[in-house]
């Protein structure tokens, strides 16, 4: 076990914003905090890098108990929004900051500055000034920083978040590659939910302060606890239905579900679990075509269902359909329920 | 424009070449020259460095640190601004008549320079990103090693620009020097304008004081070159800090600290000068006299300042718009006056005027003027802000909707900009009430300001008779400085 938080309570003046958190990051394990603005994550962040201090609870790092650690002892690297790059120091400078002390002697820094540079892809840009740099080769840099003394754990504190789309998407990849390369293990703290279920091995939701769910991508988003967790891991039509234990009336039909109680339940749909055919060719139920966003790879068929429920299904780019259409609509698969009412 | 500004220098370099290479080199290598220069640069040196430690420190303690009553602090340490130098030294000199020399000098210059640094490393810290420095914990530093290698890199820029404003202030002051009889250079070239008639003499050592002034300038850019490349490029990525809690007992100090100071710049002179007004009302006190000087005093500084921003503003608003090589030069001519001690723009003007427009010897306009000339800097630094708040696409959008571009600029452009060019000119009208040598040297015959007026009584020992005058030159002049002071402006 690499990290461990127990039971972390944390705050200002105004009151506490964690409230008993507890997390496990394994080693070589790419962990996303996943949340909302407000959710406490960037206290959990500095929390853990000991540049807020808890009002209770323990961190241990690598079996150290670093709690009352000051930020410089805790060997946890940090890369925050924008890179934060000393603007009066050269890159190599920067990659070199925490190089210091017995452990880095004055002759292995330059090998040791090279090394990472290479590994971020950066081997030639040395001796540049930080204004220098566009901002995914300036996030680059700061990962390099991070990396270079050895840190236990990296913190990623929404590194993509000012790049553009195009750019962030080769820069997660790009990360997570040198991450996986160097062994370290890392928490990203995110609001991306397609940033956190695509890089991560596991991700914890956290809100109002309080870890809701952890679990695996696969897991959090096939089987969210609760509606609003199904909600804002992607897209979801929460339908009424009421079960026997093992299948469930909704109104688009009967489906299998993992055994439950029976009663009333909420039936969690994704869009791309929806089936739509224009030539009466499935017997679901009729629905009506209001709108389409079209992505090129597939598109988004916003719907009126027989009740006057809204819904969404996600085809592919094949079906052609217009708005104003009449289709049915057939649900696919095992579906997933969560208590009513959440 | 810019090229009014560069009048005084170029007429002063004029004049000395008129009077013959011979008679200038004589003038230049006496001895005594040297001695002057040494003696200027010590105190500039000891003031400089004064300030520039007590002005970090105080502004780290006013911007980073948990103190009780933050705000009544700020006013507190900007308030000097309002204290001329030379005020300050009449107070410490009618209580103590045996004080003089470097020391005292030197303690008195670094008490009032200080907010010219406090305020500016000010604005650094809270602007400082505190982002670096937890990278920099997280990278191992400790709390005293962030501070030296990541915080200390980022104010240091604004440090280094409000010394450099103190050591020119430094360089060119005339009361204080004058009144603790601290042989300077400022000293020297008046006495040798006013007791010789060798106005030759005078011109060459006007001319070095500006050499001087102009090396503390290079100086200072070159120290800031090597410190500033870290003000470029960073980008703020966290909340500002929290303040740091400096426990009882370090909070007592600090406090005490902080008392001491705002008592020895604030509260001392203002007693002694109250005290001194009290025992002074058996004296008679002249209060047709005063009003007069008063009114005076307002009248030339509000005229000076309203002709300075009217000539700053083309120049800030090119500064702001267009970076041009050829605007920057202007904008580097512009600032001259900024390294010109008053003394040398005053008598680079009485030869000027007496010259090419002797009608307007020791008129108004020219005191005007020359109150142009050194303060131009100030207003272009203020009303260049205030113009580059207003973003260009806003002007764009302007003229899509039908305005001229006169129109856009004074509609659109002057409206955002008003509240930032109004500080400008209050800036120059409480500085240009604060100046001494220059008004001494130009101000119409007859006329007497409330600087003046202070420094003739002063200068003859009476100082019961000068006290009305430095008690209302302070109140006047505190109004603009307590009107630019306001937290609200500070912490923009």
């Amino acid at each position: 076990m690499t990290l461990e938080l127990r039971r972390l309570v944390a705050g200002y003046r105004t009151g506490p914003v964690l409230h008993d958190v507890s997390l496990d990051v394994e080693e070589r394990e790419f962990v996303s905090v996943l949340g909302v603005s407000g959710s406490g994550k960037t206290t959990l962040l500095r929390t853990v890098a000991g540049l807020h201090r808890p009002d209770s609870g323990r961190i241990v790092l690598g079996g150290r108990d670093v709690t009352g650690l000051a930020p410089e002892r805790r060997r946890i690297g940090l890369v925050p929004q924008e890179g934060a790059l000393f603007g009066h120091l050269t890159v190599a400078q920067n990659v070199g900051f925490g190089l210091r002390g017995g452990r880095w002697p004055t002759r292995s820094r330059p090998a040791r500055i090279a090394a990472l540079l290479d590994l971020v892809g950066l081997a030639d840009h040395g001796r540049r000034m930080p204004h220098e740099l566009s901002g995914g080769q300036r996030q680059r840099v700061a990962l390099a920083r991070a990396l270079a003394p050895e840190p236990d754990l990296v913190l990623l504190d929404e590194p993509f978040a000012a790049l553009d789309s195009t750019l962030r998407a080769g820069l997660r990849d790009q990360v997570r590659a040198v991450l996986r390369e160097s062994g370290t293990a890392a928490v990203l703290i995110t609001h991306d939910q397609d940033e956190a279920l695509s890089l991560s091995d596991r991700v914890a939701v956290l809100s109002g302060g309080r870890i809701v769910q952890t679990g695996t991508p696969r897991e959090l988003y096939r089987s969210p606890r609760t509606g609003w967790l199904a909600r804002f891991l992607g897209d979801a039509l929460l339908l009424p239905g009421r079960t026997d234990g093992t299948l469930v009336s909704t109104p688009l039909g009967r489906h299998e579900h993992a055994a439950t109680d029976p009663g009333e339940v909420t039936v969690v749909v994704r869009p791309e679990q929806l089936a739509l055919s224009a030539d009466d060719a499935y017997d679901g139920p009729a629905a009506v075509v209001d709108r389409i966003a079209y992505f090129g790879h597939d598109q988004v068929v916003h719907l009126t269902l027989p009740g006057g429920d809204s819904a969404r299904a996600r085809v592919g780019a094949g079906v052609d359909l217009t708005p104003g259409a009449r289709v049915r609509v057939r649900l696919t698969g095992p579906v997933h329920l969560v208590g009513t009412g959440t | 424009m810019a090229a009014a500004a560069a009048i005084p220098l170029g007429y002063l370099v004029v004049r000395v070449a008129d009077a013959g290479a011979d008679r200038a080199w004589q003038a230049l290598w006496r001895e005594r020259t040297w001695e002057l220069a040494v003696n200027s640069a010590v105190l500039v040196g000891l003031v400089s460095a004064g300030c520039l430690v007590l002005g970090v420190a105080l502004a780290w303690l006013l911007t980073r640190a948990d103190l009780p009553a933050r705000r009544l602090w700020w006013v507190l340490a900007s308030l000097p601004l309002a204290m001329p130098s030379y005020v300050a030294a009449f107070a410490w000199l009618a209580t103590w008549p045996g004080i003089h020399g470097l020391w005292p000098l030197t303690a008195v210059m670094v008490l009032a320079c200080l907010p010219y640094v406090t305020l500016p490393t000010m604005a650094a810290f809270r602007l400082a990103d505190q982002g670096l420095s937890d990278v920099a914990r997280t990278l191992g530093r400790g709390a005293a090693g962030t501070f030296l290698t990541v915080t200390l890199p980022q104010v240091l820029p604004a440090a280094l620009a409000g010394t450099l404003l103190a050591a020119l202030y430094t360089l060119s002051d005339f009361g204080a020097v004058s009144l603790f009889r601290y042989e300077a250079y400022t000293w020297a070239v008046h006495a040798a304008y006013q007791g010789t008639f060798d106005r030759t003499l005078a011109a060459v050592m006007a001319l070095v004081l500006a050499v001087l002034a102009l090396l503390v300038v290079l100086a200072e850019r070159a120290a800031r070159r090597r410190a500033g490349r870290g003000a470029v490029a960073t980008v703020r990525t966290t909340a500002p800090a929290a303040p740091v809690r400096l426990g009882r007992a370090g909070t007592v100090a600090a406090l005490v600290a902080m008392t001491a100071l705002a008592a020895a710049s604030l509260a001392f002179p203002l007693t002694v000068l109250a005290g001194r007004l009290a025992a002074a009302t058996r004296v008679e006190i002249d209060w047709a006299g005063l009003g007069e000087s008063a009114l005076s005093t307002v009248t030339l500084s509000t005229a000076g300042a309203l002709l300075t921003v009217v000539l700053a503003l083309p120049i800030a608003h090119l500064a702001a718009r267009r970076r041009t090589r050829t605007v920057a030069a202007l904008e580097g001519v512009s600032y001259l006056g900024h390294a010109l001690p008053g003394i040398v723009v005053g008598l680079s003007l009485v030869f000027f005027s007496l010259r090419v427009v002797p009608g307007l010897y020791q008129s108004a306009a020219v005191l005007c003027f020359a109150y142009a000339v050194l303060f131009l800097p100030k207003a272009i630094g203020a009303t260049r802000a205030a113009v580059e708040r207003t973003p260009p696409a806003v002007e764009e959008v302007a003229r899509t909707l039908g305005r001229s571009a006169l129109r856009t600029w004074a509609g659109v452009t002057l409206r955002h900009a008003a509240p930032g060019v109004a500080a400008a000119a209050l800036l120059v009208a409480v500085t240009a009430m604060k100046e001494l040598p220059a008004t001494l040297l130009l101000r119409p015959t007859g006329v007497d300001t409330l600087a003046t007026e202070l420094w003739q009584r002063t200068a003859v020992g009476a100082y019961g008779a000068a006290t009305p005058a430095a008690l209302a030159l302070v109140l006047v002049a505190a109004v603009p400085a307590w009107l630019l002071s306001r937290p609200e402006r500070i912490r923009r």
